[in-house]
């Protein structure tokens, strides 16, 4: 084979590779986003919040979030969201640590949103009742401090006892926001912003459904509602994970825009292929002509063939593994982190990807070769 | 010129009976061949004659199994060719036959060795043995010290001289040359045919050249004419007349290095 349609091949092939590779690897997150999203809906853990737009939340007071709890069928698991209203200054033994904003809730948010324990306790009763200086940092923020044997934390220059460390977990709530430091909801108010219950600083209630779904939960909201007098038209009622599941739902559709576009080129590749192993076989018409009449058989022409558009789909294979690799890891970069994206899972995937293709595409352009009139082919131009 | 085998001895290996060969071109038919009638026997140095598009090469592909004929009987060292399959046709080409052609076709990107070695793999001759075979058939042509160049580091009649060691090179029966010398110079063209007599004189080989030069033609032990796809003339070359038992002779050095046609 000629080395113009040599080199053709092995980009077409390149191409058709790494296409196929991003369609795995956007095709792995897609599914993994996609078994996400049904996660988030089958979860039992749900939100009020009150909002006049589905998206542009409002505040509540502690004590008007207090009294929707109390609505709340007995036996369910519920808990408080409230946040800082400006900038904390947290700092240890004088020297600043690198965030700002300080979470409130009551006892039960480390179970509902699933953070592991990894040391100490979350919130008793008793921290809430008595306004207790005690907090509960995330490890990320305890591993800046963990080797001073730190415990204590200062938030606006009063010392808070560190009663709990804890991490994000599989199940993690990004809900939660940015917050990596916590304290009971009643310190939030009295100590952190010195304010009253009446100040809207509860973003959510959060709670666990149990076996209720949400229509009767709404229903049960507003019979009780009803009954105590209490005003809950503002408040909406959705899946803890709503925004997260906002937010896969746009980037499924980037992606799967992404995936079509790659599966287009990916048939692009292919018909170009066939096309240039086919055009390198009408070229050499003479040699495969002179391969016949020297007594090679249809397979020994096939064999040629197809061994020729092999070893261009191998090295096809490898330049479309290691563009693929490199891509990605400059895509890493950009996204603020280095890793190289190279293992021998996805070059064997592409080794095996432009082999599988090169030998497909080669069989129409090997059997038209083999079919060739040797007579036609050696007659002198 | 004297043959060391008597072709009258011999068995007959080529037999046609009848032979036509037709083309189809939309509703008309050209016909090639029409009743070609002959017998070849081992040993013989065929000169196939004759103008442009009176069959010639026609003849030669029916001969060596690349094209089959429309009507007739060809046998092959007794057996009949109609019938057998394309892989047994392969074979055949393969094991009986040896080809030249008038534009050498060697393939540029390999080497002399790996040209001349092409038949031995179609023949699966194990690789250890091809080695051998590829350096006495280049050694029979006398060019042993070249097989490492590639062709077109050759000239044409070194060129020429390999196609005919690659058609040797499985010790075929038959060596089938269509005008081999139609692409060389005079000296070149003698130093070719003058192989190609070695062949028949020395290993008792049936060579079978196709040309439509008188010269060439000198070289050959009996002449087949052909026109309008007919034989005909078919006899020995004594018959034929002193001017073609010595072509090059009465040529000065300046005419052997010109044009040989």
């Amino acid at each position: 084979m000629e080395n113009f349609y040599k080199r053709l091949l092995i980009i077409g092939i390149a191409i058709g590779v790494f296409c196929s590779l991003a369609v795995f690897t956007v095709g792995q997150r897609l599914w993994t986003t996609t078994m996400l999203q049904r996660k988030l809906l089958e979860s039992n853990i749900c939100k009020i919040i009150c909002s006049s737009e589905l998206l542009s939340n409002s505040h509540m007071s502690l004590s008007y979030a207090r009294q929707i709890q109390g609505l709340l069928p007995e036996g369910i698991k519920s808990d408080l969201k409230g946040l800082s209203l400006g900038d904390a200054h947290i700092s240890f033994k004088g020297e600043p640590l690198p965030i700002n904003l300080v979470l409130g809730t009551d006892v039960n948010m480390a179970e509902l949103v699933g953070l592991q324990l990894i040391n100490g306790r979350y919130f008793d009763p008793e921290d809430v009742a008595e306004h207790k200086k005690v907090c509960v940092l995330k490890s990320n923020v305890y591993d800046l401090i963990a080797a001073r044997n730190a415990a204590h934390i200062d938030i606006n220059g009063v010392a808070y006892e560190i009663v709990g460390i804890v991490s994000e977990s599989e199940n993690y709530d990004k809900s939660l926001g940015e917050g990596d430091v916590l304290v009971p909801v009643s310190t939030l108010y009295k100590h952190i912003e010195n304010t009253s219950d009446r100040s809207e600083l509860i973003s959510q209630i959060v709670f666990d459904k149990q076996a209720y779904s949400n229509q009767q939960i709404q229903h049960l909201l507003q019979k009780n509602a009803r009954k105590e007098g209490v005003e809950i038209s503002d408040l909406k009622l959705m899946p803890l994970h709503y925004d997260e599941f906002r937010r896969n739902e746009a980037y499924l559709k980037e992606m799967s825009k992404v995936v079509g576009i790659a599966l287009l080129i990916l048939v692009i590749a292919c018909f170009n292929i066939i096309y240039i192993a086919t055009a390198s076989i009408m070229d050499r018409e003479r040699e495969i002509g002179l391969h016949t009449a020297l007594g090679a058989k249809h397979y020994h022409i096939c064999r040629l063939i197809a061994r020729e558009v092999f070893s261009c789909a191998f090295r096809g294979g490898l330049l479309g593994t290691a563009t693929a690799a490199i891509f990605n890891t400059a895509s890493n970069l950009s996204s603020g982190r280095f890793s190289f994206s190279f293992n021998v899972i996805s070059l064997m995937a592409g080794l095996l990807l432009a082999t599988a293709a090169g030998l497909l595409t080669s069989l129409f352009p090997a059997a038209k070769a083999a079919k060739l009139d040797p007579i036609a082919a050696l007659r002198e131009e | 010129m004297g043959g060391l085998v008597q072709p009258a001895q011999k068995q007959c290996l080529i037999k046609m009976q009848g032979i036509s060969r037709d083309y189809f071109c939309g509703d008309n038919v050209i016909r090639a061949l029409a009743d070609i009638n002959c017998a070849i026997t081992k040993g013989e140095f065929i000169g196939i004659m004759g103008p442009s598009a009176s069959g010639k090469s026609t003849l030669l592909n029916i001969i060596g199994c690349l094209d089959s004929p429309t009507a007739g009987q060809y046998c092959l060292a007794g057996k009949d060719i109609k019938g057998l399959s394309q892989m047994e046709k392969a074979s055949i080409r393969n094991n009986v036959f040896g080809f030249v052609f008038q534009s050498i076709n060697l393939l540029p990107m390999l080497d002399i060795a790996a040209n001349v070695a092409l038949p031995l793999k179609y023949s699966s001759v194990p690789k250890h043995e091809r080695k051998a075979l590829v350096s006495e058939a280049l050694k029979t042509v006398g060019l042993a010290n070249l097989s490492e160049r590639y062709p077109d580091q050759l000239s044409g009649g070194q060129q020429q001289k390999v196609a005919i060691a690659r058609a040797l090179v499985n010790q075929p029966d038959v060596i089938l040359a269509d005008e081999p010398t139609g692409n060389l110079d005079s000296a070149s063209g003698q130093s070719v045919m003058e192989e190609l007599r070695k062949l028949r004189d020395e290993f008792g080989r049936t060579v079978i050249v196709v040309t439509h030069d008188p010269r060439v033609a000198g070289y050959a032990d009996r002449l087949i004419r052909l026109k309008d796809g007919t034989i005909v003339e078919d006899m020995p070359i004594q018959q034929i007349g002193a001017m073609l038992k010595n072509p090059f002779a009465g040529l000065d050095e300046g005419e052997n290095n010109g044009e040989f046609l």
